[in-house]
């Protein structure tokens, strides 16, 4: 840290000038990572084993001119589309020894001083030449700056013990020979964030990190390939599930699997389904979540779906959405999605998205955007991007609730009121992407794992694969009919203009009105020719 | 590692119950073979006649620093199986066909433990998928030939080979990975004494690759190798803008003659001064044509573009897209057997076999190619008349053996390569080439020559390293350029030289073999990455001596002209 400062420091004396060119702001970000130990089991052997090691990744960002206007200006293409310029990182010394790390600085950050010279002089021939900016707002957020060290928890997990469980979970997909591939992969790492600024931010976050990615794979007689995933975060050991939990998912998803194997492919359909919360979480994440993110407001080429709603009603008035990315546990579980200061040094706020169903806020980094100065400690990015507004934990909660048994209630007296045989369950999700710009429709994806036909003349349910809910934003948001009490999280990783970050979203289970389905796609490569070994041969 | 393969050499016809063997993954993979070459078939579809599985093992370290600290440190173990299947029939199969898909094996992890139970279920699978994509190709090949006039081709697509079993001692594996932190830090803080040197970075890679070999013809090879790198690579900008590199590597494979911790340090030193030299150096100021002495080093990249990717036989593959063949062209020397490729006074063989020259390691030997045969000297140009080709199992007329070259990487279909090549000439002493050097260029009416000492491509071997600090700086940008790293301007009337920067040269072609006029008596053994061709990348070894060349053309490169930091170093601050 300190041979940051001490480079920071010089590299800021001597290049605020630089022939007729003002650098005012320079921030060194390093993302260190500590592996204690990896285990990669398929089917109960072990396929790989990741060694204890660490590393260093670092990259500068440099903003020449000034607040107003500056080297990171959005450059416009003839259609008002932005390209995103790119910081370059490099690998720093994982030794603590100041002469390499100040040499490793010195010429990243000469390089990056020299690239964003470059940028400069393109974006004044580019403001030149395109027609004035709707929104003229400020490049750069004044933040005060803060000083903030926290050291993660002592994490000396017994890697043995994970090791042992991981193996026991792996076994239990070796009965099941047609499930072609199966992988339980454990990760115990511990992340050092260190972040300085010229305007004398200076962090030193650490935390603790123990993933545990369960992953089974096979494909139906038909070749469509069908993949079911568990993904469990903690900050220590005791925070993973016990292992007769985690042996009662792994026994559940095979089941699961076993079932969609057998299950029918469905045709396109549209009326009422229900969302159970999992999936209701990344539907919000994809729908309403990017299209609150606020920088895209001074975007021309994006949709700017909900800029001229602020104030305005968009979802039932019983529902509320907060981003709260301080929050590191909802009801006792591991939130994915938690920082406490956000990539550009701003302390983490609790954001109130929607009150009471109507438009409250965006989400902010520090490019202000009109009517909203400030960040909101929603700056994100991966190393080598430049931050933009990303969610963290979005959560959504209801001042009005049923149970889980009401709520399928309510689905089948909507199918019978729509006239319709039958109305759908999905329970797990895989994930799904969103467009938010204006080149393609304002269309969302959300790609369903487990999907369950409810019939309205009470026959009993059945497993179905092959779809996919494809939706538009506004309309989709209205068809929420009902919410349960139920609660659930989804923690993942979202990749966006600004890199991957680790996200989680929080939604009950969510009755709506009318969803339309398409069929997925569908490979056509055949299941395996021979039977498995050892079985008759 | 030498010493132990000579005491095989003499037992190997005992090997194969001598050593402790992994016989778990040969069961499974004995299993799986049998099963699959037996049953695995498909109505109306041709029938799987050739199946090999080759377990790679790989166990071992990769340390990088620079600047007297540790970049990073890992050690790995890991196990990949790749399923080379052909179905048809020795006279046409799947093979020798280049696709969509370019010439693949399938390619699949393994466990690490021996557990035959997950061994069999991923060869079961994988084998399944080679099977399938094999019945793709004979099908998209035939479609492809189709289009084209029937030649009659009596050649086969597949060799008969003999059949052989054999096994490596096993080679202990007990580099200590903290021990050579500490040698790395230490070396790479050697360029602390050197204030103008921008970046710099030391990579050391070491450990012990098995290959576990089976086919459906009842070979059975286990094969280990031992092999440690070091790249060593630094970079400067000079006040007038142009990027200076220069990198160099220490190579072995014997684990018992590792370089010491001195050894390293030296060769920091070494690379350290050549690149201020090169620093200080006066910058080219006009292009050059005329007698070029090119030192062993310089020669052996100048045989890897003039010579190595021409002596390689086989037939020319069939191509779905006839525009692909252009990419994958043969070598230039496939029509010129018995014809004179090279000046009469030189011979090229190549031998895989032996794996030191004097003090050198031969990083590109080895004992059996990819498909299990047995690697065999072969000389291929004797005073100067091409004589042979490097053979793999693809027969082509005149030659329907192989000679043991068939090689590629893991993921990739084994075509004839060169695993180490000899170069011989008339072993002129270095002082009676200089002279001759001198007399050339005084007879050409010159005030100059040049005397190359380091040719490369335009990016360093460093460029593979996780620091793009010294890779994202560099040389060329013509892709058929190669940089000169170190070249001396000679002055004929005195007969000193002085270094000169920023130059570079055509790269060689075949035709350039004509120009030697005279091979040096000093030779060097050149170990590189063998990437340039549609098998994928192997390590491959050339020994040369010094060549005085008729003419080159050497030119000014392109000027860079990138500001050199704005900043001085932040330790050396006063520069």
């Amino acid at each position: 840290m300190k041979a940051m400062r001490d480079e920071l420091n010089r590299s800021f004396t001597k290049l605020a000038e630089v022939g007729d060119t003002r650098t005012y702001f320079i921030a060194y970000s390093v993302v260190e990572e500590n592996f204690k130990k990896s285990f990669l089991f398929s089917q109960g052997a072990l396929v790989r084993e990741g060694n204890p090691h660490r590393f260093r990744r670092a990259d500068v960002e440099i903003r020449i001119g000034n607040r107003s206007f500056d080297s990171t200006h959005y450059l416009r293409n003839t259609s008002g589309r932005v390209r995103f310029s790119n910081l370059r990182p490099f690998s720093l010394p994982i030794d603590d020894h100041p002469e390499a790390i100040r040499a490793a600085l010195w010429i990243a950050t000469d390089r990056s001083f020299k690239d964003a010279l470059e940028k400069l002089a393109e974006l004044r021939t580019n403001v030149s030449l395109k027609v004035d900016e709707q929104d003229t707002s400020d490049d750069f957020s004044k933040e005060s700056p803060v000083e903030f060290s926290q050291s993660a928890a002592p994490f000396n997990p017994n890697l043995e013990q994970l090791k042992f469980s991981a193996k026991d979970l792996s076994r239990m997909f070796l009965p099941h020979p047609w499930i072609y591939n199966s992988q339980v992969n454990v990760m115990a790492h511990d992340n050092v964030f260190y972040y300085a600024n010229t305007e004398g931010t200076q962090l030193v976050i650490g935390e603790n990190l123990l993933s545990l990615a369960i992953h089974a794979h096979t494909v139906a007689a038909d070749g469509m390939e069908l993949r079911l995933y568990k993904n469990y975060y903690a900050r220590s050991e005791n925070k993973l599930p016990p292992s007769e939990m985690l042996r009662n998912d792994v026994a559940d998803l095979i089941q699961n699997l076993s079932h969609l194997r057998e299950a029918p492919i469905v045709e396109p359909y549209s009326g009422p389904a229900i969302i159970s919360g999992r999936a209701a979480a990344v539907f919000f994440h994809e729908i309403l979540g990017h299209r609150l993110e606020g920088h895209r407001n001074r975007i021309v080429a994006e949709g700017q779906t909900f800029v001229q709603k602020l104030g305005q009603k968009i979802l039932p008035d019983f529902m509320s959405i907060v981003d709260d990315p301080s929050r590191t546990e909802y009801r006792g579980n591991p939130l994915n999605g938690h920082y406490t200061y956000d990539d550009e040094g701003v302390a983490a706020q609790n954001v109130t998205l929607i009150d009471s169903g109507i438009l409250k806020n965006f989400l902010m980094c520090r490019k202000p955007v009109r009517g909203f100065p400030a960040s909101n400690g929603h700056g994100r990015r991966s190393l080598g991007r430049f931050a933009v507004a990303r969610q963290g934990n979005l959560i959504v909660e209801s001042s009005q609730t049923v149970s889980p048994d009401r709520l399928r209630e309510m689905l089948i007296n909507e199918c019978r009121k729509q006239g319709k045989p039958f109305g759908y369950v999905f329970l797990e999700i895989e994930g799904g992407f969103t467009f938010t710009g204006r080149d393609f429709p304002q269309a969302f994806k959300v790609l369903p794992l487990l999907v369950k036909r409810v019939y309205a003349d009470g026959r009993p349910d059945e497993w179905v694969r092959g779809v996919d809910i494809v939706g538009t934003p506004l309309t989709g948001l209205e068809q929420i009919l009902a919410v349960g009490d139920d609660p659930e999280i989804f923690n993942g990783v979202c990749g966006a203009e600004s890199g991957s970050v680790a996200v989680s979203a929080v939604s009950p289970s969510i009755l709506v009105k009318s969803i339309e389905i398409e069929k997925a796609k569908h490979e056509q490569e055949r299941p395996p020719i021979l039977p498995p070994p050892g079985e008759a041969d | 590692m030498v010493r132990r393969l000579r005491v095989v050499w003499m037992a190997w016809a005992l090997a194969g119950a001598a050593y402790a063997e992994p016989s778990e993954l040969f069961w499974a993979m004995e299993k799986e073979m049998e099963r699959s070459t037996r049953k695995l078939r498909l109505e109306n579809l041709d029938i799987p006649y050739y199946l090999a599985y080759t377990a790679f093992d790989e166990d071992g370290i990769t340390l990088m620093a620079n600047f007297g600290a540790l970049n990073h440190s890992s050690a790995s173990r890991q196990r990949q199986i790749a399923v080379d299947l052909r179905v048809g029939g020795y006279r046409f199969d799947n093979r020798n066909f280049i696709g969509r898909r370019g010439s693949r094996t399938e390619l699949a992890a393994l466990p690490i433990e021996d557990d035959t139970v997950v061994i069999r279920r991923a060869l079961w699978l994988a084998t399944d998928r080679a099977f399938k994509q094999a019945s793709e190709e004979i099908s998209a090949k035939r479609a492809a030939l189709e289009k084209q006039i029937d030649t009659g081709d009596p050649l086969y697509d597949f060799s008969t080979e003999a059949v052989e079993t054999y096994e490596d001692p096993p080679i202990s594996l007990d580099l200590i990975q903290t021990e050579w932190e500490r040698r790395v830090r230490s070396a790479s803080a050697m360029f602390r004494n050197y204030p103008n040197i921008e970046s710099s970075e030391i990579q050391l890679r070491a450990g012990v690759a098995t290959r576990y070999f089976l086919d459906s013809e009842k070979r059975k090879l286990v094969l280990r190798k031992f092999h440690f790198t070091v790249e060593i690579g630094a970079s400067a900008t000079t006040p007038d803008g142009q990027t200076i590199q220069q990198g160099m590597a220490l190579e072995e494979n014997d684990s018992v003659a590792l370089p010491t911790e001195e050894a390293l340090q030296k060769a920091v030193q070494q690379l350290a001064g050549r690149l201020n030299q090169f620093y200080d150096a006066q910058a080219a100021s006009a292009d050059y044509i005329g007698p070029v002495l090119l030192s062993p080093e310089a020669a052996a990249t100048f045989l890897t573009y003039a010579l190595a990717p021409h002596l390689s036989g086989g037939k020319p593959p069939v191509f779905e897209n006839p525009r692909h063949a252009q990419r994958y062209a043969g070598g230039d020397f496939l029509n010129r057997l018995g014809q004179k490729v090279m000046p009469d006074f030189m011979t090229v063989m190549d031998d895989p076999y032996q794996t030191r020259f004097m003090d050198h390691a031969i990083m590109g030997s080895y004992r059996y190619d990819q498909e299990g045969i047995a690697g065999q000297k072969v000389v291929l140009v004797e005073k100067g008349i091409l004589k042979n080709f490097l053979m793999s199992r693809t027969p082509m007329n005149g030659f329907d053996r192989s000679n043991g070259h068939g090689r590629g990487q893991p993921s990739r279909v084994p075509a004839a390569r060169a695993g180490c090549l000899y170069v011989t000439g008339k072993a002129t002493p270095f002082k009676e080439l200089w002279e001759k050097f001198l007399d050339l260029c005084r007879d050409e009416g010159l005030e100059d020559g040049y005397f190359i000492t380091t040719l490369g491509p335009p990016v360093q071997p460093v460029s593979r390293s996780s620091n793009e600090i010294v890779l994202s700086m560099g040389g060329s940008r013509e892709k058929n350029m190669l940089s000169v790293y170190g070249a001396y301007r000679v002055d004929i009337a005195s007969g000193d030289s002085i270094p000169i920067r920023g130059l570079e040269i055509m790269e060689p072609k075949s035709r350039d073999l004509r120009l030697i006029l005279d091979a040096g008596a000093d030779m060097t053994v050149d170990n590189y990455w063998d990437d340039k061709r549609s098998s994928g990348r192997i390590p491959a070894s050339l020994v040369c001596p010094s060549f005085l060349l008729k003419e080159m053309e050497v030119v000014k490169s392109q000027p860079e002209k990138s500001k050199p930091p704005l900043l001085p170093h932040p330790t050396f601050g006063t520069r």
